[in-house]
C-alpha cells in the first residue's frame, strides 16, 4: 500500500473573534504536547474546536453533525467582535509549510459558504473545493472520521467503544482495512443479483410464452372448426372443393346484384383470380354496392318526389277544368237572364239620355219664365212681341203643369232603374271574371303539369301514362336496392364463411408442423451467450468481493496482534496495571462484511463490565492505538482531547498523561484540562515536555490565554 | 475502458501475492471502478432483457 505523498501535521493555531476568545490567540505544537489549562468556561473547548472548525468548517459547530448537543447554538463569533471569525492552521507539508485559513464574515447567514484558502509552499494558492480535494488526496481525515479516530469530547467517547458501526470502523481503519470495507460496500451496492433474478425471469416468461405459443395454432383450429360447424360447415366439409363452390356462389351473387343495379360486372374479379386478390375484392365490394344502393335510393326518392308532385297537378287540374265550365255556365245564364254586358250597358246609357232630356225640359221652361219675369212688360212676349196678358201665368203654368214633384218622381224611376241595370251589369261583369280567373287557372295548371313532364314528351301524350311510367320505374329502383341490400347482408356472411376456411387451411398447416425447440432460435442462444455473459461478470463481482474479504481477513491478521497489543498497551497506561491480555479485538463475519468486538481475556465484549474510569481509559486506548496505527502507516496524524481526565481518579490522570506524552511523541496533541492531576502530569511536572497555555476569562467576559509556558 | 476486462486480467495475473492484489484494488477506487461496475450491471441487465425481446419477438 502506498504510503502519503507526506504525513501532514499541524505546526500551530491562530484564531481571532472565535466564540469566547477575544483577539488573536495562537498555539505552537512543535513540542507535540499542546495544554491548555483552564476552569470551566476560560475558553478551553473553543480553541479545542478552533481546530476542527477550520479544517472541517460549519458541520464541526452544528448539532446534527457534530453529534454533541451543546454546539446546537453555539455563535462562531464572540458578541464584541467586530471584524471576521478567521483560524488558521499552519502545516508541516511536502516542501515546507503551508497555512490553511478559514474565515467567516460577521452577521453571514447560514447558507453562506466560508473562505477557506491553503497556502502552499512555492506560494501556490488553493481556494474552496480544492482545498477539501487536496487535503483528501493527503489522506487528511473527512469529519467523520475526525469524530472516530482523532478527537475526544465527552460525548463521544462512549460510541467509540460501544457503536457497533463506530467501532467496528475504528478499528478495521486500526487494522488498515479502510479501502477493504469501502470496497466491499461499494461491490455490495452493485446488486448483481438482479442479474441473475433478471435472468431467471425473462427465461420463465419465454417457456410460459413459449408454451402457450406452441398451444396456440390447435386452439385456433379448434376454434375455427366451432365456427364452422356453427355457420353448418362441417370439419370433413371444408375442404377446397366447397371452398371453390361457395367462392363460385359468391361471384355469381354479386354479378347478378351488379347487373340489377347498374354496377356492371367489371368490378367483379373471375374465379381464377388468387386467394387474396378475390378476398380483397370481397372485402370492398359491400362497400361498392352500398354507394350505388345509395345513389339509387336517392334517385328512388327523386322520382317518388316527381311522381308525387305530377299527380298532384293532375289532381288539381280537373277541378279548376271543372270550376272553369262552371262559370262559363254560369255566365251564359245571367246574360240569357239579363243580357250581355254591352246590352246593359247601353240601356244605362239610354237612361241617361232620357235624364238629361228630362232635366233640359225643366231648365228651359225656367228660363222662359225667368225671361218672361225680367221682360219691361211681362204682358210681351220678348221673342215673338206677342201681347199676352197672362203670359206670365201660362208660363208659370206650364212649368207647374209638369209639377216639380213629377219631374222628382220621374228622376227617381229613371235613378232606382239605372241601379238595377248597375247591379245585372255587375253580376254580370262579375261572372265574366270569375270565368276569366277559372280559365287562367286552368291554364296555369296546365302549363305546370307540362314543365313536370319530360322534354321529350310529345304533346299528345297521357300525362296518366307518364305517371305510371314513372311509378314502375320507382317501384323498379327500390326492388334493386332492397335486393341489394339483401345481397349485402348474405354477402357478409358468405365471406366471413369463406375467410373462415381460408384461416381454416392455415390453421390446419400449422397445426401439423412440428414445432422446433426454443434453444434452437439462433435468438435464443443469443440471450443464453448475454446472460452467461452477464453471469460471468456477476461471479467476477462476487470473486472481487471475496478477494476484498479475504484480503481484509489477511491484512487484519497481519495487524491484529500489533493492533491488540497497542490498544492493551495504552489500557494499561492509562489504568496503570501492568497485566497484559486485558483486551484484544474479536472480528465477527457475515456473507457480506466483518465488524469487529472488543473482548476480555475470558472473551467477552468487554464493555459490559467496565466501571465509568475503566470505560473512558478503554476509549481513551483505543483512540490513542488508532492514532499509533496511522502513524505507523505514515498518514497524518493529530489528536484534540477535550477534558480526557473526566471521571478518572488521579493514578488514572498519570497514567493518562503518560499515554498523551507517548504519543506526542509520533503526533501532535492538544488537551483541554482543569487544573489538576492531569494538567500537573502534562505541564511538566509529569516530565512531559509540553508547552501549556493557561487560560482564564477576563473581567470583560472574554476568554483568554494569560499564560504560556 | 473496459474496466471489467481489465480488472478479469489483472485478476487471472496478479496471483496470490497480497500487494498486488492490494494494488488492483487501488487502482478499482482510482477508476471510480464501483461506478463504472454499476453502469455494466445495468448494462448486462437491459442486454438481457432486449436479447429475451427479441427471443419473443420471433416466437410464433
Amino acid at each position: 500500500m502506498s504510503a502519503a505523498p507526506f504525513p501532514i501535521h499541524p505546526l500551530s493555531l491562530a484564531a481571532e473573534n472565535f466564540r469566547g476568545l477575544g483577539g488573536t490567540h495562537t498555539l505552537d505544537f512543535s513540542r507535540g504536547l499542546a495544554v491548555l489549562v483552564g476552569k470551566n468556561g476560560a475558553g478551553k473547548s473553543s480553541l479545542l474546536v478552533a481546530v476542527e472548525w477550520c479544517l472541517f468548517g460549519q458541520p464541526t459547530t452544528k448539532k446534527t453533525d457534530s453529534g454533541i448537543a451543546e454546539r446546537g447554538d453555539w455563535a462562531l463569533a464572540h458578541y464584541g467582535a467586530t471584524g471576521d471569525v478567521s483560524v488558521s492552521l499552519e502545516l508541516a507539508v511536502e516542501g515546507g509549510r503551508a497555512r490553511l485559513t478559514r474565515r467567516r464574515a460577521v452577521g453571514a447567514r447560514a447558507r453562506d459558504e466560508d473562505d477557506v484558502q491553503l497556502e502552499l509552499p512555492e506560494h501556490e494558492v488553493l481556494s474552496g473545493h480544492e482545498v477539501g480535494d487536496w487535503l483528501a488526496w493527503n489522506n487528511m481525515p473527512d469529519w467523520s472520521t475526525w469524530k472516530r479516530s482523532f478527537c475526544q469530547h465527552q460525548e463521544q467517547s462512549r460510541a467509540r467503544v460501544t457503536d457497533t458501526a463506530d467501532r467496528s470502523t475504528a478499528i478495521a481503519a486500526m487494522l488498515g482495512l479502510e479501502e477493504f470495507r469501502t470496497l466491499n460496500d461499494d461491490l455490495r451496492k452493485l446488486r448483481v443479483k438482479k442479474l441473475e433474478q433478471r435472468a431467471a425471469d425473462e427465461l420463465a416468461r419465454l417457456q410460459e410464452e413459449r408454451r402457450r405459443a406452441l398451444e396456440r395454432p390447435g386452439l385456433v383450429l379448434r376454434e375455427l372448426e366451432g365456427r364452422l360447424a356453427e355457420s353448418g360447415v362441417g370439419a370433413g366439409q371444408a375442404g377446397e372443393a366447397e371452398l371453390a363452390e361457395r367462392k363460385r356462389k359468391l361471384l355469381d351473387d354479386a354479378a347478378e346484384v351488379a347487373a340489377r343495379i347498374g354496377l356492371g360486372d367489371a368490378l367483379i374479379p373471375p374465379a381464377s383470380a388468387p386467394a387474396d386478390e378475390w378476398i380483397a375484392w370481397a372485402r370492398a365490394w359491400s362497400g361498392e354496392v352500398r354507394r350505388k344502393v345509395d345513389a339509387l335510393a336517392r334517385e328512388r326518392v327523386e322520382l317518388s318526389s316527381r311522381a308525387q308532385m305530377l299527380a298532384a297537378s293532375i289532381g288539381s287540374l280537373e277541378p279548376a277544368r271543372t270550376a272553369a265550365s262552371a262559370a262559363e255556365h254560369a255566365r251564359d245564364r245571367l246574360e240569357r237572364e239579363l243580357g250581355s254586358a254591352p246590352e246593359l250597358t247601353k240601356k244605362r246609357t239610354e237612361l241617361e239620355g232620357e235624364r238629361r232630356r228630362l232635366d233640359a225640359a225643366g231648365k228651359l221652361i225656367q228660363d222662359a219664365l225667368d225671361v218672361v219675369q225680367s221682360a219691361p212688360n211681362p204682358h210681351v212676349c220678348p221673342v215673338c212681341d206677342h201681347e199676352r196678358s197672362d203670359l206670365e201665368q201660362v208660363v208659370q203654368g206650364k212649368l207647374d203643369a209638369r209639377g216639380s214633384d213629377a219631374r222628382a218622381a220621374e228622376l227617381e224611376q229613371l235613378r232606382a232603374r239605372d241601379e238595377d241595370l248597375r247591379a245585372q251589369l255587375d253580376r254580370v261583369e262579375s261572372a265574366a271574371s270569375a270565368q276569366t280567373a277559372a280559365r287562367a287557372q286552368v291554364a296555369a295548371l296546365e302549363r305546370g303539369l307540362r314543365d313536370q313532364l319530360p322534354e321529350r314528351t310529345g304533346e299528345g301524350a297521357a300525362v296518366d301514362e307518364v305517371l305510371r311510367a314513372w311509378r314502375a320505374e320507382e317501384r323498379e329502383v327500390s326492388e334493386g336496392c332492397e335486393l341489394a341490400e339483401r345481397h349485402v347482408a348474405r354477402h357478409g356472411e358468405s365471406l366471413q364463411l369463406l375467410e373462415l376456411m381460408l384461416q381454416l387451411d392455415g390453421a390446419r398447416a400449422r397445426a401439423s408442423v412440428p414445432a422446433g425447440e426454443l434453444a434452437d432460435l439462433s435468438e435464443f442462444q443469443e440471450l443464453q451467450r448475454v446472460i452467461e455473459e452477464a453471469a460471468d461478470f456477476a461471479s467476477d463481482i462476487k470473486a472481487l468481493g471475496d478477494m476484498a474479504r479475504g484480503l481484509e481477513d489477511e491484512q487484519a491478521e497481519e495487524q491484529l496482534a500489533a493492533v491488540n497489543a497497542s490498544i492493551d498497551t495504552y489500557f494499561a497506561t492509562i489504568t496503570g496495571d501492568s497485566g497484559r491480555g486485558r483486551v484484544r479485538v474479536q472480528s465477527k463475519r457475515t456473507p457480506t462484511k466483518v465488524s469487529y468486538q472488543l473482548i476480555d481475556e475470558a472473551g467477552r465484549p468487554i464493555t459490559s463490565h467496565l466501571n465509568q474510569a475503566a470505560f473512558n481509559a478503554l476509549s481513551l486506548a483505543t483512540l490513542f492505538a488508532s492514532a499509533d496505527s496511522r502513524a505507523r502507516r505514515g498518514l497524518p496524524q493529530f489528536l484534540v482531547l477535550d477534558d480526557p481526565g473526566q471521571s478518572l481518579d488521579e493514578d488514572h490522570q498519570a497514567g493518562l498523561a503518560r499515554a498523551l506524552t507517548k504519543c506526542a511523541s509520533f503526533a501532535p496533541v492538544l488537551v483541554g484540562t482543569v487544573p489538576g492531576a492531569l494538567a500537573d502530569a502534562l505541564s511538566g511536572a509529569g516530565g512531559a515536555d509540553a508547552r501549556t497555555y493557561q487560560l482564564a476569562r477576563a473581567e470583560d467576559g472574554m476568554s483568554t490565554i494569560i499564560r504560556e509556558e | 475502458m473496459d474496466v471489467h476486462g481489465d480488472l478479469a486480467e489483472r485478476v487471472k495475473a496478479s496471483g496470490e501475492r497480497v500487494a498486488e492484489r492490494l494494488e488492483l484494488l487501488r487502482i478499482l477506487r482510482q477508476l471510480e471502478g464501483a461506478e463504472e461496475l454499476a453502469e455494466l450491471v445495468e448494462k448486462h441487465d437491459s442486454a438481457i432483457e432486449a436479447a429475451a425481446r427479441r427471443v419473443r419477438d420471433v416466437l410464433p
